[in-house]
């Protein structure tokens, strides 16, 4: 069954290709880690909505306590809202909201420009989804399927697409996700500022064990990393040699 | 109803199959509506139960697992949300409230009443065929082409369900443009029609693309076309565009009723005029304005051209100015009101409660920046299911309750309706608020297992507590109803004191609803206290 | 009346026969698309960076690097000068083609480099080239012409976007693919259009789509007439050439057809009621 599914959607895309949008890139400095700009933007937003639920809740509360029926025949006695009321409560309320919704937006932006423009010398790495496996390709000729070393401390920038059907690349720890697919080039970066592991799953439904497509980015300390990239190139060398002489 | 005591069975039942009458088909659009919650809601708690523990717990068989998905999603959205507020109670009511004898086109009402049902009869099939769609409600290709799973199953009953909105948006729109009584103007109409109104516009608009999206997916998968194959000139995306272009909307086609029941109900028991009455319309035209605007949110993470993401990112947090001049109104229609805690009352107030909490975690969902960690994750299912998913069910409540009397000429008892209620409304926190937590984590959504993410599992066994507290509670409400069926008491005209003019009939409205046209030149809707 | 029926449908069958034959033989793409060897593997290749980082020698011995001319979109050549038909045809025909194209203009809305993928290919070369044919001067603004500085650069670039090219000893030329690599303005390739095949009209939606979605550099104007051509064109990877996005216009049709529904409506129920 899932060799099937495999298969058929092998040979249904066999042909594809790509339609790479602009890919920004930053111009030098510092780089600015969107995760911890995500983090920063998500709490002032929290607080922000909070602020306004509250309110809202309070209000609705406090009315319904101060104006609930006592006597069965009691009715409202609504305000009369002249026409210049009419308008304030409107135009008041509209600027408000668009105000605190601008506010956000031009910070939302900002933050987006972070999440779209790759630091230069970024280390690129191609990704190719299929169902139900992430395999990575780095560039001095490295694949590896499911886990991903990167060195920690410089910031990876992932060129993908798929195989078959839409994923998506998520990596809860850094707040990014990206849908790759057949057909179209897309990318997302991260910067693994420490070495550890970190959960990389797919976020698009993409079939019977969407669930089970999931890896690990590796980061690993300079020294390390670019021992265990050599040790692999040599690896494809020795097989590579192996394969020529049978 | 009005069917004479001794008829058979057997009549009673022609009658009303056979029926074009706006009120029967109404109630008939409510039954089946029922009955694709019932079997979507248990496949909830499959769901939940499956979710409750790391590793198979339920099934072993993640297709099974996706099949409930699929069908949860899209007979809750298609067969339950949709029909039961732009069906029921649009049919019912608006007939009601403007004061006309029945729709424009009673005969195109039954037609599209039927055609519902034989989308609700073909859902339903989803579990006899032997191979269910397992691509979500949504279809995306290319999974939905190469998947073993049945599209033009799904596609036959997107289109019959889509024809069925599309004859009954049509009818009503020119039944609420002609057929309003004497003296009934625009300004006098209920909150529930003009939201109505708008609702239908852009149900009609949008429909048909949805139709045709699906349909050349059909066309891809059977006939060999490749509108949407990569591989010959296709584009995976454009699908995913136009299905939201049309899904979109769809949420302000289940909104916008919503609101407006919510509205009438609480204008009915604070015993009070809708506070800045045109305002709230003119809002609900936006919103419906605005509606097509901001589909490009649902596709954050799919790769399209930057600019359109910040440009639909502004466009949907916007439509927050709206829905929150409309927020206004219905909190200052409390204002200097009587406000009576009867049950209608407490699902609309608990409907407002459920939207003020899903509009504002809609925020950070609409910031495209915020969005990239958020989206497709448990978050999202949060979000939704307070703003429309739960929301909207609590006012499909509210509105049931609410007309039970004039549908049934029976009252429900208050103590078990309120009951059902309680119950229900802390459930529904239970589950969804802990939802957000999960999903922030970087829970995935539409995961039949989880097994890189075992320290979820205590969370994720919360939310299904609270999955099995609303539907106890939904189960209470249930028996409520079928209480009053059987042992209710007898209702009488206008049990809730209301105003509006469908409470000026009989209990239940005979056929033609009124023996004479009411004149409606000094009616107000809203026409209480002392400014009336 | 049921024979002329039955005539009729076979009339039907027989054109529609006939109609799906043509479709079978009345457009073979075999001819223009690069034999499977030449061909380019766009998957492996689409979106890859094209360092700007490579120096480049034009005919009058200037130097300068790629990302030079980055900016705009660019159409990479990569011929070899010494070469007697080929390639002087494939320049000179991307040169017709461009010039067909009224929206765009060179210099200020793409760049074109004709680069030698031949180590033995010197500025002397470069200019011989250019006197050949008649490109690289000034009749071709934005059209630069040149080698790489360093000759190990050659194998880097051509293996860096998938170009395959091999001295055939027999004949005593390079066979290599005939391309047009349009690059984005950051440097990636955005699509491969191989030479026989492309028209005017590929080049400028292949430019169109590579800028797309720029922000801030565009007039709303130019970015109208992209989007049109975007919405409307989509590249069809079986045929190497953009072809009408189907999808969208039946999805634009249906549209209207909301909207002529609820005329219709009104229509209908104001007669209905006037009678």
């Amino acid at each position: 069954m899932l060799k099937r599914f495999g298969t058929s959607a092998l040979a249904v895309l066999t042909v594809l290709g790509a339609c790479s949008g602009a890919w920004a890139s930053a111009a030098g400095g510092a780089i600015k880690n969107p995760a911890a700009n995500w983090q920063h933007l998500w709490d002032e937003m929290l607080l922000d909505i909070t602020i306004i639920g509250v309110v809202f809740a309070l209000i609705i509360i406090y009315l319904l306590i101060r104006y609930r029926r006592t006597q069965p025949d009691q009715e409202g006695n609504p305000p009369v809202l002249s026409l210049a009321a009419q308008h304030a409560w409107v135009l008041i309320p509209v600027f408000l909201f668009m105000a605190d919704d601008l506010f956000l937006a031009a910070r939302g932006w900002n933050l987006w420009n972070d999440y779209r423009s790759v630091p230069a010398g970024s280390y690129e790495v191609e990704l190719k989804a299929q169902m139900w496996s992430f395999n990575f390709k780095h560039p001095n000729g490295v694949e590896e399927s499911g886990t991903l070393h990167v060195e920690a401390g410089k910031p990876v920038v992932v060129r993908m697409t798929s195989a078959d059907v839409v994923h998506s690349m998520f990596i809860p720890d850094f707040k990014v996700k990206e849908d790759s697919m057949p057909g179209r080039v897309t990318y997302l970066w991260f910067y693994p500022e420490k070495s550890g592991e970190h959960v990389i799953t797919c976020a698009e439904y993409c079939g019977m064990m969407h669930s089970g497509m999931h890896g690990k980015v590796i980061a690993m300390p300079k020294d390390q990393f670019q021992a265990w990239a050599d040790a692999e190139k040599a690896k494809i060398a020795t097989a590579n040699a192996e394969g020529g002489k049978s | 109803m009005s069917a004479p005591a001794q008829a058979g069975f057997g009549k009673v039942l022609k009658e009303w199959i056979f029926t074009c009458d706006h009120k029967r088909v109404g109630i008939l659009y409510l039954i089946g509506s029922l009955a694709a919650f019932l079997v979507a809601g248990l496949m909830a708690m499959l769901i939940r139960v499956e979710l409750s523990s790391v590793g198979p717990t339920l099934t072993a068989n993640p297709g099974t697992y996706n099949v409930w998905l699929y069908f949860h999603g899209a007979a809750m959205i298609l067969g339950f949300q949709i029909p039961a507020l732009t069906g029921f109670l649009a049919n019912y009511l608006i007939p009601l409230q403007i004061g006309a004898k029945d729709v424009a086109f009673p005969r195109l009402n039954a037609l599209s009443l039927w055609l519902f049902w034989m989308g609700i009869v073909l859902a339903l099939l989803t579990f006899v065929i032997p191979d269910p769609p397992d691509f979500m409600w949504t279809a995306y290709p290319p999974y939905s082409i190469i998947s073993s799973g049945n599209t033009a199953f799904y596609t036959f009953t997107v289109l019959i369900m889509g024809f069925a909105s599309i004859a009954g948006g049509v009818n009503l729109i020119t039944t609420i443009i002609y057929m309003r009584a004497p003296g009934m103007t625009w300004s006098k109409l209920n909150m529930f029609v003009w939201c109505t109104f708008a609702a239908f516009i852009v149900q009609l608009i949008f429909v048909p693309v949805l139709g045709t999206a699906v349909t050349m997916l059909t066309f891809d998968k059977y006939l060999g076309t490749t509108f949407f194959s990569p591989g010959s000139g296709g584009d995976v995306l454009l699908y995913q565009n136009l299905f939201w272009f049309y899904s979109h909307p769809a949420v302000y086609v289940i909104l916008l009723p919503f609101l407006g029941i919510v509205f009438d109900v609480v204008a009915t028991f604070a015993r009070n005029r809708v506070f800045n009455y045109k305002a709230a319309v003119y809002g609900a035209i936006a919103v419906a304005l605005m509606s097509g605007e901001v589909w490009i949110h649902h596709l954050y993470a799919s790769g399209m051209p930057d600019w359109i993401r910040i440009g639909m990112m502004i466009s949907t947090i916007l439509i927050s100015v709206p829905v929150g001049v409309m927020m206004i109104s219905l909190v200052g229609t409390l204002y200097r009101g009587a406000i009576d805690f009867k049950s209608p009352m407490l699902w609309a107030l608990g409907c407002m409660f459920l939207f003020l909490i899903g509009g504002l975690t809609g925020i950070p969902n609409a910031m495209s920046a915020i969005d990239l960690h958020i989206h497709d994750t448990h978050f999202v299912v949060a979000h939704f299911h307070y703003v429309m998913a739960v929301a909207g069910t609590f006012a499909v409540m509210a509105g049931v309750t609410y007309l039970f009397p004039k549908m049934f000429g029976k009252m429900c008892n208050e103590g078990i309706s309120k009951l059902g209620f309680v119950v229900t409304f802390i459930g529904a926190n239970v589950t969804f608020f802990s939802m957000f937590f999960v999903g922030l984590q970087g829970m995935p959504r539409r995961y039949f297992d989880y097994q890189q993410f075992p320290q979820f599992q205590g969370l994720n066994q919360l939310i299904t507590v609270g999955a099995f507290i609303m539907a106890l509670g939904f189960l209470i409400v249930l028996i409520s109803w079928i209480h009053a069926l059987v042992a209710g008491k007898k209702a009488v005209d206008n049990p809730w004191g209301s105003r509006s003019l469908e409470w000026t009939t009989s209990t239940p409205p005979g056929p033609g609803n009124w023996a004479e046209v009411p004149d409606c030149t000094n009616f107000d809707p809203y026409g209480y206290g002392s400014n009336k | 009346m049921k024979r002329n029926l039955k005539t009729a449908i076979a009339a039907i069958a027989v054109v529609l026969a006939a109609s799906t034959a043509f479709a079978e033989y009345g457009r073979v793409p075999v001819n223009g698309i690069e034999p499977s060897v030449l061909r380019i593997d766009d998957d492996k290749f689409l979106g890859a960076k094209v360092d700007g980082a490579y120096g480049l020698v034009d005919a009058n011995h200037a130097e300068f690097k790629l990302s030079s001319i980055y900016g705009v979109p660019v159409i990479l050549v990569l011929s070899y000068y010494g070469c007697d038909g080929a390639c002087a045809t494939t320049n000179k025909s991307l040169k017709e083609k461009l010039g067909a194209i009224t929206r765009l203009k060179a210099g200020k809305d793409y760049r074109v480099l004709t680069a030698s993928f031949d180590k033995d290919d010197d500025a002397a070369k470069v200019r011989m080239f250019g006197e050949m044919t008649g490109i690289g001067g000034e009749s071709t603004p934005g059209w630069k012409t040149a080698v790489l500085k360093r000759k190990e650069d050659i194998k880097t670039l051509t293996d860096g976007v998938g170009f395959k090219f091999f001295w055939s000893k027999r004949d005593n030329v390079f066979t290599h693919t005939n391309v047009y690599i349009v690059l984005t303005p950051e440097g990636r390739v955005h699509r491969y259009l191989y030479a026989s095949l492309a028209t005017g009209f590929d080049i400028e939606a292949a430019i169109a789509e590579a800028r797309f979605g720029q922000i801030g550099a565009a007039t709303p104007l130019r970015d109208l007439a992209d989007l049109y051509t975007i919405a409307c064109y989509s590249y069809n990877y079986k045929e190497g050439r953009y072809t009408l996005n189907y999808p969208l216009i039946i999805a634009g049709g249906s549209l209207t057809s909301g909207f002529l529904l609820v005329g219709l409506a009104l229509f209908v129920y104001k007669r209905k009621a006037r009678r």
